[in-house]
């Protein structure tokens, strides 16, 4: 069995900052990790490798040259190999572009059972990518899965988290998934892993290779025009209260009440 | 522009999406609507009450899952033979991934959440969360087809209108998905509405353990207000329910008050709370990113915090009671 796990490199959101303005973000040079829900995706798939026999996980992602870097933590937690596309074109390619991308590399990798995503990117979290890629690649969709079943026969189970209901859905493979960090707590790799993860096989493609170019996978195909992206203007009052406790809230209190928030 | 289809698994958003449709009419074409699934036909009766001009009903057995393949095979058919330019989708879980499937059918451009909907001249303009919460993106959809989810929300409220519209049973072809719905479990009794609390003590990671919540507990029932939490405390230990969870994958609020203690206020949470009237922090980090996000701060331990808090505002209700809060106990 194989399964494909496809992870995106997203930049650390804790550290974006705002130029004097307050509201238009800053986002040069700020580190770059794999995406929460992703490795949530990627455990998943170690752990049917851990209990199935023959099972090979492949970790794919596309986007730009520092995944190299990146995809060791993949590699570490137990990715067998990786599959990057790298290509200046999709560090401003929009969902469709990438999901165009991925189903591309999938159909290049060739037989595969089950391609898992995450719910949503940390960055972006539209949750567009999987619902695109099955579209593209015409497979039935699990989307926000929770508890996740994969027999050796490749039968998938996956059991979705509604608003109200929880709901099992049953599919052959292949089959796309997209899952939530309550289907487990991704490992942290040991060292040795971390060190051993540099001599895994990463094979490289570029957009040409997948027959794909500026025509179909970039900004001038941009389906969505972005007319403004900015922090809501913040009017917060960040007052620090001091004094010993019950001053403290005796002063919160008065001003709550002068609010007109508290009863 | 030749029209609008509107569609969602929730009839109440479909009604409010389908009301904000009719009355953008002049600009947007006529509104029609599509209800699927079981009991299609009764439900559509309803639906004809806001607005749309025909409603489509389909409740062949293919749909009764409402898996998002067949659900999206379904709409692309409609919006091809009615020549739809705006599909409206109730951005619920099945609609968040339900609209960007239609949107790949169709070669289409899709915003999967908007929490911001609104016409400019003749463009729907939308805004949806970016950079996990950092940022407003506000967008049009550029293609000739326009796919829009919509967050639960985001458009008033409809009141049911004249009775019209008609009903037009789909004739079209339903192809079943490959996946099946095998099972279906309630989740544990829905409680409360976060979404519209007027007062709401939200915990985060702070809370040591489970068997602490009444601290905070018994701070919500001194304020009349409800337990929120993060993400964490939900999905990672379980300790309150989900519709209690507040961020960019939770609840939105907005209530007049919002208490946050032993929050670090991490982007995607703060996503969530950006409604509120006041913010009040309680955090042992001077340095905590919710601070900045807050009106009144308090560095401290929520352990001390929170029961004196508690306190006082009970003794502020009770006159009497005030002098007992704050006198030792015995
Ligand atoms: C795609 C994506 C979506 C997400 N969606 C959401 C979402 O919808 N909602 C959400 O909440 N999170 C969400 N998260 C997770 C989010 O990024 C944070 O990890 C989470 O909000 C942190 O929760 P926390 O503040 O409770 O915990 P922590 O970040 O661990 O913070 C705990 C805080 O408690 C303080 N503290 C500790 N002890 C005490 C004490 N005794 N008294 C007072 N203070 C104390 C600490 O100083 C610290 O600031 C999402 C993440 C991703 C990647
Ligand atoms: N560039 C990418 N490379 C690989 N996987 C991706 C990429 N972008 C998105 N994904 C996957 O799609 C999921 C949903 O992302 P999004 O549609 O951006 O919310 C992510 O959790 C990833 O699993």
């Amino acid at each position: 069995m194989r399964i494909v796990v496809c992870l995106k490199e997203v930049i650390d959101l804790a550290q974006v900052r705002f130029k004097t303005d307050g509201r238009t973000p800053v986002l040069d040079g700020l580190p770059v990790r794999l995406g929460a829900f992703e490795k949530n995706a990627l455990e998943e798939a170690i752990r049917i490798k851990e209990r199935l026999t023959e099972v090979e996980v492949i970790a794919l992602s596309a986007g730009s040259g520092r995944l190299k870097e990146s995809i060791k933590e993949a590699l570490a937690m137990g990715a067998d190999r990786a599959v990057l596309v790298l290509d200046p074109l999709l560090e401003i390619a929009d969902s469709a572009g990438v999901a165009r991308t991925l189903a591309a590399a999938l159909e290049r990798i060739g037989s595969w059972d089950v391609c898992l995503l995450g719910e949503g990117s940390d960055d972006e979290y539209t949750g567009q990518t999987p619902s695109r890629v099955a579209a593209l690649l015409g497979l039935p969709q699990i989307t926000n899965v929770r508890e996740l079943d994969i027999a050796g026969d490749g039968r998938v189970r996956g059991t979705r988290g509604l608003e109200a209901e929880l709901e099992v859905v049953a599919c052959d493979s292949p089959v796309v998934v997209s899952v939530t960090s309550e289907l487990n707590t991704p490992r942290l790799p040991p060292l040795t892993a971390i060190l051993k993860a540099g001599r895994k096989p990463v094979e490289v493609w570029t957009l040409a290779d997948l027959g794909l170019g500026p025509g179909t996978v970039g900004p001038r195909e941009a389906q969505v025009e972005v007319l403004s992206n900015l922090a809501p203007a913040g009017s917060r009052k960040n007052q620090i209260l001091d004094g010993d406790l019950e001053a403290q809230i005796e002063e919160l209190l008065r001003s709550l009440e002068r609010e007109g928030v508290i009863s | 522009m030749s029209g609008v289809l509107v569609y969602s698994d929730r009839d109440d958003l479909a009604h409010d999406l389908s009301a904000w449709a009719a009355a953008q009419r002049e600009v947007l074409g006529e509104p029609t609507a599509a209800v699927l699934g079981a009991r299609a036909a009764e439900r559509a009766e309803a639906c004809r009450a806001y607005g749309a001009v025909r409603i489509h009903v389909c409740d062949a057995p293919a749909v009764t899952d409402l898996l998002d393949d067949a659900v999206a095979g379904v709409l692309a058919e409609l919006v091809t033979r009615e020549q739809i330019s705006v599909v409206l989708i109730g951005a619920t879980r099945r609609g968040r991934s339900l609209a960007p499937r239609l949107a790949q059918m169709l070669e289409a451009g899709c915003v999967s959440e908007a929490v911001e909907l609104g016409l400019e001249g003749r463009r729907i303009v939308t805004g949806r969360y970016s950079l996990g919460g950092n940022t407003i993106s506000r967008e049009w959809v550029r293609t000739p087809i326009q796919i829009i989810a919509v967050a639960p929300g985001t458009v008033e409220r409809a009141v049911p209108g004249a009775v019209g519209g008609d009903l037009i049973t789909f004739e079209g072809q339903v192809n079943a998905s490959r996946a099946a719905v095998i099972e279906r479990r309630d989740k544990p009794g829905l409680e409360t509405n976060i979404a519209d609390s007027e007062r709401l003590v939200c915990v985060g990671r702070g809370l040591a353990s489970e068997e602490d919540l009444p601290l905070v507990q018994d701070l919500a029932e001194a304020l009349g207000g409800e337990v929120a939490c993060t993400r964490p405390l939900s999905y990672e230990y379980g300790w309150l329910p989900e519709e209690r969870m507040i961020g960019i994958s939770g609840q939105k609020c907005s209530p007049k008050l919002l208490v946050s203690i032993g929050v670090s206020g991490q982007v995607q949470h703060t996503v969530g709370i950006q409604g509120a009237k006041t913010i009040v922090a309680i955090n042992t980090e001077k340095g905590a990113p919710i601070f900045k996000q807050a009106d009144y701060g308090i560095v401290g331990d929520m352990y001390e915090v929170v029961p004196l808090l508690t306190a006082r505002l009970r003794g502020r209700r009770g006159g009497g009671a005030a002098m007992k809060a704050s006198q030792p106990q015995e």
